[in-house]
């Protein structure tokens, strides 16, 4: 039985993760920008600049190709009929988001695929003369215009400019004035005689791409520890996440170990005192440490202790020179200076959380009619607490810290901020803000598996610290 | 004035000590200079006097170019250097967006300042020159406005989702298979209606008639107990909750201020209130758990009550007082992420100020003590008093 509700948690737990990758991707992909010219200028930087719009385009291809990008996105597409059946595999994007104004405002795919296969051999035509001749020149540019032209009658406006243009230009070359009367008879026709819709077309169509897609490709390739690459700096992502997470588990594990250590510690001792004068002093002040905001409590570290102003006993950030030293325990001073600050200011506030529950945890378990047998029994005060109290009323502080875990990994983004330490939460937000995507997901994937697992963990060790729990479930 | 006294001792903690009293009344405080903020901090006057002409500068839409047109003796008119006749300034005569040029960036409190008393930065410029307090008067309003906004989304979202999972569960609700084909098929069509090639007001339309109709039909011809295919909402509801607790909020967060085309304090709003609302649902899924297992509630379903009118009449009021705890607790945290937010400098405009940005400006001057402490001890007595509040709330509630 507790095998198989195991095995389903876990398959739920599967799930969960599936839908949180399909929600992470495609809320990537609405980030407004084009992927594939990020890489561009990380592969080949010399085409991302380069002025000739046939070569930008081959080079657009061959790093679409490299990345997987002009895979369609998902398993399965749904278009709807007026859009041209192969919409997700036109490259580049800029050209997939007109082609897609111009089928909705028309609802003429086949038309629209015929101006626009024209334009590209227009494109072909007439960009290898651009150097050489004026009117090809024109002809060029007007053309990519057109590609980012998503107004159709706008469109017709620039062909009708460029031709009253060209035709007096007696140095245009051969074919010239064929071409553009091949693009105006194409646009009069899409923007004349509206279609009417056959009773299919108001039909979806749908498409089915199989594993051949950049979902699947990013999942297997993630799945398989692929070497992906970063963005920002052309390294291994896994290599700058574990470099990352090195330190995130430093700092937090170091912040975490002492916040529950002496929060268990305080929370039993004002659990046992309640009521007294002194305890009601630490009451107050661990309340206090509870309402200071962390990142304020660093600041005025920083203020106080590091800059200067008043003291300079500790280091202001980063991490120190602790390379350079050659003895194990002088790198680790070192790397304790540097860590002291930011580990109190992340452990101060879960410090005061953690009291407080363990104490309300103890005062519930002083009120149990066991600890009254036990005074009967002349257990002395000391042994009911060491041995009865402190382990029962451990058991609540337990499944918080299991709560807490995914925090642990995830870094905080504001401490490492502030004291420049170079963290998980500072990766992130580095690399979000770059779009530097495969970065973000393994980190996004990991936490959120982290996430999963500690809901599990949880449920675990509550069933077995007390097995009068019931599951959820029923 | 009778019942204002009563109204006050009502407020919840009031009576249980010194502390909560001085916390309500910091509350106040703020929630009066949210308010009222362009009233007390703004560089127009609330009235002057020129060449015989009365204004009234900051309730009409009189401007600095508009008097200097008016008045060409004066040219050109500064609400700070020009010789009104009489003039009422507001008790803090700078806008939090006055950058004032002759004062300069970074002046302490306690630096002489030129000019005289009535136009001194009590509490220093930042790094563009424009006066602390009028920032921190601003910050009032952005803090309190995000923290209470969210949470009320946050509340609306998650009480009733909440609630509906604890009270149906996966099997309480059901649909019998006709209803539940009306559904598949309206789904459908709905489906279907998306992408066909018509404008989107008009598919937006279709979908919100279809919706309405199906929603009353099912209600009319409603049967909870008697259906064959139970609705699992308690999967759907902790579903969704797990999904939103596996992202890191900071994806969330930078992500939709990135794709939303809203504002950016409403999008750091919105993001709050959908990081929050999964908090707010498991609180009053444990509530109403433990509600639906005492005697009132069997005995009403035993009377035939229906289902709604026990949620509504029965359970969700009683529930108010917990929930309204963790609902104050849930603004000092909204409030916390919103400064946190700002000192990192996301979201927000770069222009915009508040307390968050404030403090962020003294890691580029450290000498500026005066950014420290103030946006700090604002934001630490707001934190600190809302939480001596949901503390007293909440040990009054247990007694």
């Amino acid at each position: 039985m507790m095998i198989r509700s195991l095995l389903r948690r876990c398959l739920n737990a599967l799930a969960l993760l599936g839908v949180i990758s399909i929600i992470a991707f495609y809320l990537s992909k609405l980030v407004p920008g084009d992927e594939v010219l990020d890489y561009l200028s990380l592969d080949d930087s010399k085409y991302a600049a380069s002025v000739d719009p046939l070569e930008q385009r081959k080079a657009y291809a061959r790093v679409a190709k490299k990345r997987g990008l002009d895979l369609p996105l998902f398993y399965l597409s749904v278009l709807p009929s007026s859009y041209p059946d192969s919409l997700f595999l036109i490259l580049p994007v800029s050209d997939r988001h007109t082609l897609k104004k111009w089928a909705r405002s028309t609802n003429k795919k086949e038309a629209v695929m015929d101006l626009y296969r024209d334009l590209q051999s227009g494109l072909r035509h007439a960009c290898p003369k651009a150097d050489t001749s004026d009117a090809a020149n024109q002809l060029c540019q007007t053309i990519r215009e057109l590609m980012n032209t998503p107004d159709l009658f706008s469109a017709h406006h620039k062909i009708l400019r460029t031709y009253h243009l060209l035709s007096k230009d007696s140095t245009a070359p051969s074919g010239t004035m064929a071409i553009l009367d091949k693009f105006n008879h194409h646009i009069e026709q899409l923007i004349r005689s509206p279609q009417k819709l056959k009773a299919m077309e108001w039909l979806p169509s749908f498409y089915w791409h199989g594993s051949h897609n950049q979902y699947h490709q990013w999942m297997a390739g993630f799945i398989t520890f692929r070497p992906l690459t970063s963005l920002i700096d052309g390294r291994n992502a896994w290599s700058k996440i574990f470099d990352a997470l090195k330190w995130t588990l430093l700092l937090n594990g170091l912040a975490f170990i002492l916040a529950i250590i002496l929060g268990v510690l305080i929370g039993l001792w004002s659990g046992t005192y309640d009521g007294l004068k002194k305890e009601s002093v630490i009451n107050i002040i661990l309340f206090t440490l509870f309402a200071l905001p962390s990142f304020w409590l660093a600041t005025l570290f920083i203020y106080f202790l590091s800059s200067g102003e008043w003291l300079s006993i500790f280091p202001a950030g980063g991490l120190g020179p602790y390379h350079g030293e050659a003895n194990f325990f002088k790198k680790w001073a070192v790397l304790l200076t540097h860590l002291t600050l930011p580990v109190l200011c992340l452990s101060l506030g879960s410090l005061a959380y953690i009291s407080r529950q363990m104490k309300q945890s103890v005062i519930n378990q002083f009120h149990q009619p066991y600890v009254l047998s036990l005074r009967t029994l002349g257990v002395s005060e000391k042994t009911i607490l060491r041995k009865h109290i402190f382990k029962n009323a451990l058991f609540p502080v337990i499944t918080m810290i299991g709560g807490a875990l995914p925090v642990l990994l995830s870094g905080s983004l504001i401490i490492e901020v502030i004291f420049s330490i170079p963290g998980m939460g500072r990766l992130m937000y580095t690399s979000l803000v770059a779009h530097d995507w495969p970065v973000v997901f393994p980190i996004l994937m990991f936490g959120a598996a982290i996430t999963v697992l500690s809901y599990i963990l949880t449920d675990i060790v509550y069933k077995w610290a007390d097995p009068r729990v019931k599951s959820m479930e029923t | 004035m009778k019942s204002l006294i009563a109204l006050i001792r009502s407020l919840p903690g009031w009576s249980s000590g010194i502390g909560a009293r001085f916390a309500w009344v910091f509350i106040f405080t703020i929630a009066f200079v949210a308010v009222f903020g362009p009233l007390i901090a703004n560089e127009k006057p609330y009235y002057c006097k020129l060449d015989g002409h009365r204004y009234f500068p900051l309730f009409t839409s009189v401007s600095e170019s508009g008097l200097s047109a008016g008045h060409p003796t004066h040219s050109p008119v500064n609400w700070h250097t020009t010789k009104f006749e009489s003039v009422w300034r507001t008790p803090v005569p700078f806008g939090h967006q006055t950058i004032d040029l002759k004062a300069g960036s970074y002046i302490s409190p306690f630096a002489s300042q030129s000019g005289s008393n009535r136009f001194r930065h009590w509490l220093g410029t930042d790094a563009l020159g424009r006066d602390v307090l009028a920032g921190m008067i601003r910050g009032c309003r952005v803090s309190l406005l995000i923290g209470l906004g969210s949470m009320l989304i946050a509340l609306l979202i998650g009480v009733p989702l909440g609630s509906a999972a604890a009270w149906w569960g996966n099997k309480g609700w059901r649909f019998t298979i006709l209803q539940f084909m009306i559904l598949l098929i309206t789904s459908a069509v709905i489906f279907f209606i998306w992408f066909a090639p018509i404008t989107i007001p008009t598919k937006s339309l279709i979908s919100i008639f279809l919706v309405t109709s199906v929603v009353y039909l099912l209600h009319r011809t409603r049967s909870d107990a008697r259906g064959r295919i139970g609705v699992p909402i308690d999967h759907i509801v902790m579903g969704w909750v797990s999904i939103i607790d596996g992202f890191p909020a900071l994806f969330l967060i930078l992500i939709l201020v990135a794709i939303v085309p809203l504002k950016g304090w409403v999008v750091v709003m919105l993001t709050i209130a959908l990081l929050r609302w999964p908090s707010m649902a498991r609180y009053m899924r444990a509530e109403v758990f433990k509600m639906k297992e005492s005697n009132y509630i069997k005995a009403a379903q035993i009377l035939n009550v229906p289902s709604w009118q026990i949620l509504r009449r029965h359970i969700v009021p009683y529930a108010f007082r917990p929930v309204m705890i963790s609902f104050v607790f849930g603004v000092s945290s909204a409030i916390l992420a919103e400064s946190s937010l700002s000192f990192l400098g996301i979201g927000l405009p770069t222009e915009e100020i508040n307390w968050g940005r404030l403090l962020a400006q003294s890691r580029n001057h450290f000498d500026a003590w005066w950014l420290v402490l103030f946006p700090g001890l604002a934001i630490f007595f707001t934190l600190l008093s809302l939480y001596t509040i949901g503390n007293a709330w909440q040990k009054g509630s247990e007694k």
